[in-house]
Formats: C-alpha cells, sequence, structure tokens
C-alpha cells in the first residue's frame, strides 16, 4: 500500500513537473516570437548581405589580384582611413573579380566590372525599367549612375504577357544605393546613411 | 502527505506565476503574427554560371501565411544580388509576387545590385505535379535566363552578375505552416555552360520544426518534419 502510495505521489510531481516544463517552454515560445527581429518580409528571400567566400586583404593586395582599377572614396564618412575590412574575390571560370570595402560608418563599396557585351548606360536603364522605374538614373562627375533610396516607389508599370503577373519593382527599406560606372569598373555604394551623403561620398571616388 | 502535495503544487504556482510574468499578452488575431523568414536551404561546393531542378515536387498544403520553393543563384560577395526560380503559396499576400489562392504558382524573382526586386508569377502548378526550373547566364553577359519547364519566362539585365553560389531554397514565414520541399536533380551550370550535378552540397538549417535530409544529397532538397527523412 505503500508502495503504491509513492507511486501515485511520484506520478503526481512527474505530471505537475512536466505541466511546469510544457507552460515554460509555450511562454519562452511565445516570448521569442514577440521579439522576432524585423527583417523584409515582402521577398522571397535567398541573396545575402553577408560575404560567402573570398578573402580579407589589404588594398595592395586587392589591386595585385582584381585586373580592374580600384576606385576608392574619401569621404568623411568613408576613405582610406576608415576602412574597417577589404575582400577580395579572385577571378577564375567560376568566380567573378570583385573587391567588397567596408568603412566604420556602414557604408560598403563593391566594384566588380562590366563583362564582355554590356553598356553600363543601357543596363541601369534596363534595370530601371524592369524595375518599374524605381530611383533616378542620372550622372555623377559625368559617369552615369542610379540612386535608389530604401523609400523608392514604382513610377511606370511593368509590363509582360498576357499569362504572368509581374510585380512592381520594390526597394530595400533598409538601405540606401548609388550605382555608377568609372571606366569598366561598376561601383555600389550601400549604406543606411542619406542618398545625399551617398551621393556626396560617389563624387569623391577616385 | 502536506509536504507532498506541496511539492505537487507549488512548481504549478511558479509557473502559473512565471507565465504570468514572462509571457506577453496574447496578440489579436492575425494570420501572420510574429512572421519570419524561416529557411531550409542547400548548397553545392562550387559556384555555377546557373542552378537548376529537372524535377521540383509540387506540395499543396494548408498554408497561411507562405510557403516557398525554389532554386536560385546568389552573389558571393553580400550584395544582395540573385535569381530564382519555384513555386510558391502566397495567402496573406506577404509577399510581393501576388496573393494566391489555393494551389502554388510558379514564379521567377530577381534582385539587382541597387536593391530592386521585381517578381513574375505564372500559372498554377497542381499538388504532386513535378517542374523544372532554371537560372542561368550561359552567355556571361549579365542577362539571365528564369525558365519554368524549359521556357524562358523572363531575361533580367543583372548588371555585372554572371556567376555565384547555386542554392535550393524551402522557405516559410510562420512555423504553423508547412515547410517541406522537395527539389531533385539539382544542377549547377559550369564554367563550359554544361549542367553538372552538385558536389560538396552541404546544408543551412534555420527551421527548427523541419530537418534536411543529407542522406539525399548532393543532388536532391528533401525536407521533413523532425523525425526520420
Amino acid at each position: 500500500m505503500l508502495s503504491t502510495h509513492g507511486h501515485t505521489e511520484r506520478a503526481r510531481l512527474a505530471v505537475a513537473i512536466g505541466v511546469c516544463a510544457a507552460l515554460a517552454v509555450l511562454g519562452i515560445s511565445s516570448l521569442r516570437a514577440e521579439h522576432a527581429p524585423q527583417q523584409s518580409m515582402g521577398l522571397p528571400d535567398i541573396g545575402t548581405d553577408q560575404p560567402i567566400g573570398g578573402q580579407v586583404v589589404t588594398l595592395d593586395q586587392a589591386a595585385g589580384v582584381v585586373p580592374f582599377s580600384i576606385y576608392r572614396p574619401q569621404d568623411p564618412v568613408a576613405s582610406d582611413s576608415t576602412i574597417s575590412r577589404v575582400m577580395v574575390w579572385t577571378p577564375g571560370p567560376d568566380s567573378q573579380a570583385t573587391v567588397r570595402m567596408e568603412y566604420g560608418s556602414g557604408v560598403v563599396v563593391t566594384l566588380t566590372q562590366w563583362p564582355a557585351g554590356q553598356d553600363p548606360e543601357v543596363s541601369y536603364e534596363t534595370q530601371w525599367k524592369q524595375a518599374g522605374g524605381l530611383g533616378t538614373l542620372t550622372t555623377v562627375n559625368g559617369h552615369p549612375a542610379w540612386l535608389l533610396p530604401g523609400n523608392a516607389t514604382a513610377t511606370a508599370p511593368v509590363t509582360g504577357s498576357a499569362d504572368v503577373t509581374i510585380s512592381s519593382g520594390v526597394a530595400d527599406p533598409t538601405i540606401n544605393t548609388v550605382e555608377l560606372t568609372i571606366g569598366s569598373v561598376d561601383i555600389l555604394i550601400k549604406g543606411r546613411l542619406s542618398i545625399d551623403e551617398l551621393v556626396r561620398t560617389a563624387g569623391t571616388l577616385g | 502527505m502536506t509536504r507532498t502535495r506541496a511539492s505537487v503544487f507549488t512548481p504549478l504556482i511558479l509557473a502559473v506565476f512565471l507565465i504570468g510574468v514572462v509571457a506577453p499578452q496574447p496578440a489579436l488575431a492575425a494570420p501572420c503574427t510574429g512572421a519570419q523568414i524561416i529557411h531550409l536551404q542547400a548548397v553545392p561546393g562550387t559556384n555555377g554560371r546557373g542552378a537548376r531542378s529537372t524535377s521540383m515536387v509540387t506540395f499543396n498544403a494548408a498554408v497561411t501565411c507562405a510557403h516557398i520553393s525554389s532554386i536560385g543563384d546568389r552573389s558571393t560577395s553580400g550584395n544582395g544580388v540573385f535569381t530564382e526560380a519555384g513555386w510558391l503559396e502566397n495567402p496573406a499576400g506577404l509577399i510581393i509576387c501576388g496573393t494566391t489562392s489555393g494551389v502554388p504558382k510558379w514564379f521567377v524573382f530577381w534582385v539587382v545590385a541597387s536593391g530592386a526586386a521585381t517578381c513574375v508569377t505564372g500559372s498554377n502548378v497542381g499538388a504532386g505535379s513535378t517542374h523544372s526550373y532554371a537560372v542561368r547566364d550561359n552567355e556571361q553577359d549579365g542577362i539571365w535566363n528564369l525558365v519554368f519547364d524549359n521556357v524562358t519566362q523572363a531575361t533580367p539585365n543583372m548588371g555585372t552578375f554572371v556567376t555565384g553560389q547555386p542554392i535550393a531554397n524551402g522557405e516559410r514565414r510562420v512555423s504553423s505552416d508547412p515547410g517541406i520541399v522537395d527539389i531533385k536533380g539539382l544542377q549547377r551550370m559550369d564554367s563550359t555552360a554544361s549542367w553538372v550535378s552538385w558536389t560538396n552540397t552541404s546544408g543551412i538549417d534555420n527551421d527548427p520544426g523541419f530537418l534536411i535530409c543529407t542522406t539525399k544529397f548532393p543532388t536532391e532538397l528533401l525536407t521533413a518534419v523532425m523525425g526520420p527523412c
């Protein structure tokens, strides 16, 4: 009898602990859901703002790897003295020569080379049209450029065949972008600074 | 006996207190409350000028927010550029590809360096059916072909993007939605513009409710609820 009673008490205790554990887990799960980081929910999302592969190098080392000039800004928000990291991707059959420069202000400047057959000005215009006229096509110091603030909205419909639906282009609301070309080099400047600051920065490239 | 009763009920009282203090008040009913991007992905060990699934299975489970099955190719420099093709269910209109109702639809999608994103959504794809999807830049000119069932559906100008990391992707926004995908015949386009099977495939699992069946690697991304694959 004592033994049976002991089993009953242990069973009750086990049930109580189980209930407590379940409730605690539920509580923690709810808390996590409530405080999940805000992300760009509106996009299928396989892209990444984190580099994959690549090597961390110095500017001099990068210059020895890529077959193009490494244009660099000299602005208070992005200059040689405020570079926090330089990364390079070696050109190869399955790799595209790329230089990525990260600055203390959070600005990231990425340089790649235009492939044969692409006219930068035409490409910007085509991309702009295919995105529903997002942002502004312009020049910076005479170089073709596309300015795209994160709050830009589509200005033109995107059309296609009758049996498909094409969304209006959508900008990334978390970031502002200036993209321009000097010679054969595409220069992408991204940051959470204002678009005016990024344009000013682009104006110092050399 | 009294002590025993206390030992039984004290944790209960503590638990109720704990829940009352820690847990947030329930949100008002909303279909996608707490939505976040949840991924199950596979990538090969080598970059490619394109990615393809020769046979992607279509699932049509009950979806509240979003369910995506796709393949794609993404820039490795961290500039956010990618091309993508697959099917999706989007009943809450959470994703820019248009709201779906009932069965999934095929879609192709791209994000260029400036961050501009565009989606083309096509016809329904029936539950249980299999289709091929591909993204490729075999000409290496920055003009990509986004392909559904061997028909090019869009040719976005991707600027300087000509090669990247192929990826197979299962995606949902809330843990109560289905997370299953079965993406077979995974291939990448190599430097001779030939389709070759993936090698050295690895998984990226940010989904606590599903697992990647790595036994299916390198040519298939299959996900399953926690348990045997």
